[in-house]
């Protein structure tokens, strides 16, 4: 791993026990033996990645939006026939994962590009911080964000699940933490184009994927009764190294109450992770082979 | 300067003013033209599931509110539905689990659409794919029972929804009954003496109580006609 240490920058030593993490915002380190761990530099960046990102009018935007349309999903039932809580809670998980989606797209367009962008990015990898830390730092600081502002609309969406019915079930949370492990996936994958490209491809990169991610089951199927030897193997291939998005929908068993078993539940939670390590590293690769000069 | 800034506030009252316009003519020539049609095109399942990318139940959701507006239209205007069927198939398609298009939807199609065959499979699609449910094999059992007066289809369905659990405390009782009504006595006999021992509260238990001295005279007399004298205790 390449380690930048401060030689570019001796006014920086020149403060001797401290190290400024100028552009990641105001936090300031000690440099003791417990600070200095790796530990708290990644925490550090991603506190600032957070600070940076609420401070970001444009989460505001679609969080109140997405706070709206919950809301206004009670006001649409009211000319159903009947099923009115079955309607609110499917509403109620689809805006959860739509806005949630957009929040990751959005933030996390700029999350590594903005600071090449601007330069920034020179003055951090200047520090005696490592390139993974640096990654690792924006990625976790993206996803505090998105726990709490998924924490705000799951809240409002429990509340009006029990306003409906009188009770809040429980699988409606195991349906949240899925669609936060979705948000996890889509914000590694936006994170990792981020490394190597502007925010519009990112952009662009990241919607494709969470399509095809939906649809890597359909492929397999298509290519198994339509394709030649060939592209069923070139299926195969896709099919596992898309991410699968439809392993983490539990949306209809938290709806109807359904059982949900829990070895798939926990294969799915596991291949979530995995594959949000895979992708963590691939973006802590190529932000390490990527050459600033 | 002036006149330029008068002028932009006044287009842009002018250009929504006109909106509303033409909007307002749009729809009255729309309403002499033909009644607004909601569900005109219904796709298929199939084909639509993948492309709604895991948020088929939202769809299903709002396709159910779809379905309400345009029975509530044909209802006040030409009491024909001929996309009912359809598009409560492709609602329960893309939810199969979402139970008031199979329940709401059978009534629809039964006592608004007049067509019985489109409820009673809408209805076994649900219970092939609800099996832990009684509402539907209940609500197939009130359409045998009630409309088609097959007796033991009706006491087919009741008695599979009478097992399942949350159904109506009324359930076995129907079944009960329906044995009786059956001709079998014995049966009907043993079920009403099970709910008399299981019954909640004394109403039932008289209820159960008078139905089992009914089904013993019945029982005892038809022994003394056919000379087997088995008395049932």
């Amino acid at each position: 791993m390449k380690t930048h240490s401060v030689p570019q920058f001796p006014q920086l030593v020149g403060e001797s026990r401290r190290a400024n993490v100028d552009r990641l915002g105001s936090a300031r380190f000690e440099e003791s033996p417990q600070l200095a761990g790796g530990f708290f530099k990644v925490w550090t960046i991603a506190l600032n990645t957070f600070k940076e990102a609420v401070r970001d009018r444009i989460l505001y935007a679609i969080l109140i939006f997405a706070l709206v349309m919950l809301a206004g999903s009670a006001i649409l039932v009211t000319i159903s026939v009947s099923g009115e809580g079955t309607i609110i809670k499917h509403l109620g998980l689809a805006c959860i994962s739509i806005f949630g989606t957009l929040i990751a797209l959005f933030l996390g367009i700029g999350l590594v590009s903005k600071e090449i962008e601007k330069r920034t990015v020179y003055t951090i990898i200047s520090k005696p911080i490592h390139r993974y830390q640096f990654i690792l730092g924006k990625y976790l600081g993206l996803l505090l964000t998105l726990l709490v502002n998924i924490g705000i609309m799951a809240l409002v969406l429990f509340g009006l699940a029990y306003l409906w019915e009188g009770i809040s079930s429980p699988r409606l949370l195991l349906a949240v933490l899925f669609i936060f492990l979705e948000l996890m996936i889509v914000t590694a994958l936006v994170m990792l184009f981020s490394t190597f490209s502007s925010p519009a491809l990112s952009a662009i990169f990241t919607l494709c994927l969470v399509v095809a991610g939906h649809l890597s089951a359909d492929l397999r199927l298509f290519a198994a009764r339509f394709g030649s030897a060939a592209t069923r193997l070139l299926a195969e291939a896709l099919y596992f190294l898309l991410p699968n998005l439809s392993r983490l929908n539990f949306k209809d068993q938290a709806v109807h109450g359904l059982g949900v078993n829990a070895g798939i539940a926990a294969l799915s939670f596991s291949y979530a992770l995995l594959y949000v390590a895979a992708l963590v590293l691939a973006a802590m690769t190529l932000f390490q082979w990527r050459d600033f000069k | 300067m002036k006149r330029n800034g008068l002028a932009i506030p006044v287009l842009l009252v002018a250009s929504l003013l006109g909106s509303v316009l033409v909007a307002a003519v749009l729809d009255g020539r729309r309403a002499d033209a033909m009644p607004e049609e909601s569900l005109r095109y219904v796709p298929d399942a199939r084909y639509l599931k993948p492309i709604l990318l895991g948020f088929h139940g939202v769809a299903a959701g709002l396709l159910w509110i779809q379905i309400g507006q345009y029975v509530g239209t044909h209802v006040e205007t030409d009491r024909q539905f001929p996309q009912l069927a359809k598009a409560l198939d492709l609602a329960t398609s893309l939810d199969p689990h979402f139970l008031e298009p199979y329940r709401w939807g059978g009534l629809y199609l039964l006592y608004l659409g007049r067509q019985p065959r489109a409820a009673v499979s809408l209805l076994e699609k649900g219970a092939a794919a609800n099996p832990e449910r009684w509402e539907l094999p209940h609500d197939l059992g009130r359409y045998y029972y009630l409309e088609a007066r097959d007796y033991g289809q009706a006491l087919q369905w009741w008695e599979r929804a009478a097992k399942l659990p949350g159904r109506p405390e009324y359930l076995p009782r129907f079944v009960a009954r329906l044995y009786a009504r059956t001709g079998q006595t014995e049966t009907a006999l043993d079920l009403w003496l099970d709910l008399y021992r299981t019954a909640h509260n004394d109403s039932l238990r008289s209820l159960a109580l008078k139905e089992i001295e009914r089904l013993r005279a019945v029982h005892n007399s038809r022994s003394t006609v056919d000379g087997s004298g088995g008395l049932l205790q």
